[in-house]
């Protein structure tokens, strides 16, 4: 089934005043993306910190290559794709440069830590356990509610490995969390 | 989420309510305007101090941008050898000619010898050669 593609016309106009040079379209776009392309990047990303500096070079690397956006798909799906590489670039320096660190760190949560309590700190412990992209499925899935078809353009993997992933991811947790309900 | 992003998954694939609303909680991003508005300001001044960095997208439009001057570059190339080994070849000829045409000392080669020397009248050096190459 071929899923219709929707965009504004406030969007057709800022990427078409983008492209012709005038920033107030890029900063109109970047005003619409912002909040997305932010989740997508704290779902690959360890940290709040981190996920503000993918979005920034996603943005970056998206004005750059505005000349080669085609317009016959949504800007966010392009923005998305862009982000998440970002993402997936910092996510393999850090790891590259800190893996010792980083296998044993719980992640740095943009919110008050002591809410939620000690369910959350389990809920965390478990995700830092689980592979990079695992991890990044599950998190666009249930927190955004991106498809599997969606998740998987913006990672760079088939729709059904994505699914599989999601699969795994709650079997991981279901078993890492073990009696959460209880 | 409406409906349409949700029919994806499996029946029995639904996560688990709680470890799903933790979740949520959990990657929640900020709420607040002010700390958007801040962001904004960070992305675009980023931009504006980039401007004219190039940061590859993806490394496959990066190579997709060199097509062009890559098969530009491969033609001039296959040209220019094309000119080279032409030359090279009207070389090889002229030397095998004047090698053949080349008159020979008489205590070399024993009685009459015919020497040809190369046309005036514009006949090619080629046949000329062929011709001698025969009388032989």
């Amino acid at each position: 089934m071929t899923v219709p593609i929707r965009i504004s016309d406030e969007e057709r106009e800022l990427v078409s005043l983008a492209r012709k040079g005038d920033e107030r379209g890029f900063a109109g776009l970047v005003r619409l993306h912002q909040r997305r392309a932010y989740i997508v990047a704290r779902s690959i990303v360890m940290t709040h910190e981190d996920a503000e500096d993918a979005v920034q070079d996603g943005f970056l690397r998206a004005y750059q290559a505005l000349d080669r956006f085609d317009p016959g798909q949504t800007f966010a799906a392009w923005l998305n794709r862009i982000v998440a590489n970002a993402a997936l670039d910092l996510a393999r320096r850090r790891k590259v440069r800190n893996a010792e660190e980083l296998s044993e760190a719980i992640p740095d949560v943009f919110r008050d830590p002591a809410e939620g309590g000690e369910l959350r700190e389990r809920l965390e412990a478990a995700l830092a356990q689980l592979p990079d992209r695992v991890r990044s499925v599950i998190v666009l899935h249930d927190v955004e509610g991106f498809t599997h078809a969606e998740i998987g353009e913006m990672l760079g993997i088939p729709g059904g490995t994505a699914r599989s992933d999601l699969h795994h991811a709650r079997q991981r947790l279901r078993g890492l969390l073990g009696n959460l309900k209880g | 989420m409406d409906m349409e992003d949700r029919t994806d998954l499996q029946p029995n694939d639904e996560g688990d309510a709680g470890v799903t609303g933790l979740l949520r909680d959990l990657y929640a991003p900020p709420a607040e305007g002010a700390y958007w508005e801040g962001l904004h300001s960070r992305i675009m001044a980023n931009v504006d101090r980039n401007r004219g960095a190039v940061i590859p997208v993806n490394w496959w439009s990066d190579l997709a941008s060199w097509t062009g001057p890559g098969l530009a570059a491969a033609a001039l190339l296959f040209v220019a050898a094309g000119i080279l080994w032409s030359r090279q070849n009207d070389e090889d000829l002229r030397t095998t000619y004047e090698a053949v045409t080349e008159p020979v000392a008489s205590d070399v080669l024993p009685g009459a010898v015919q020497v040809v020397t190369a046309p005036h009248d514009g006949s090619s050096q080629r046949e000329a050669t062929f011709r001698y190459v025969l009388s032989h």
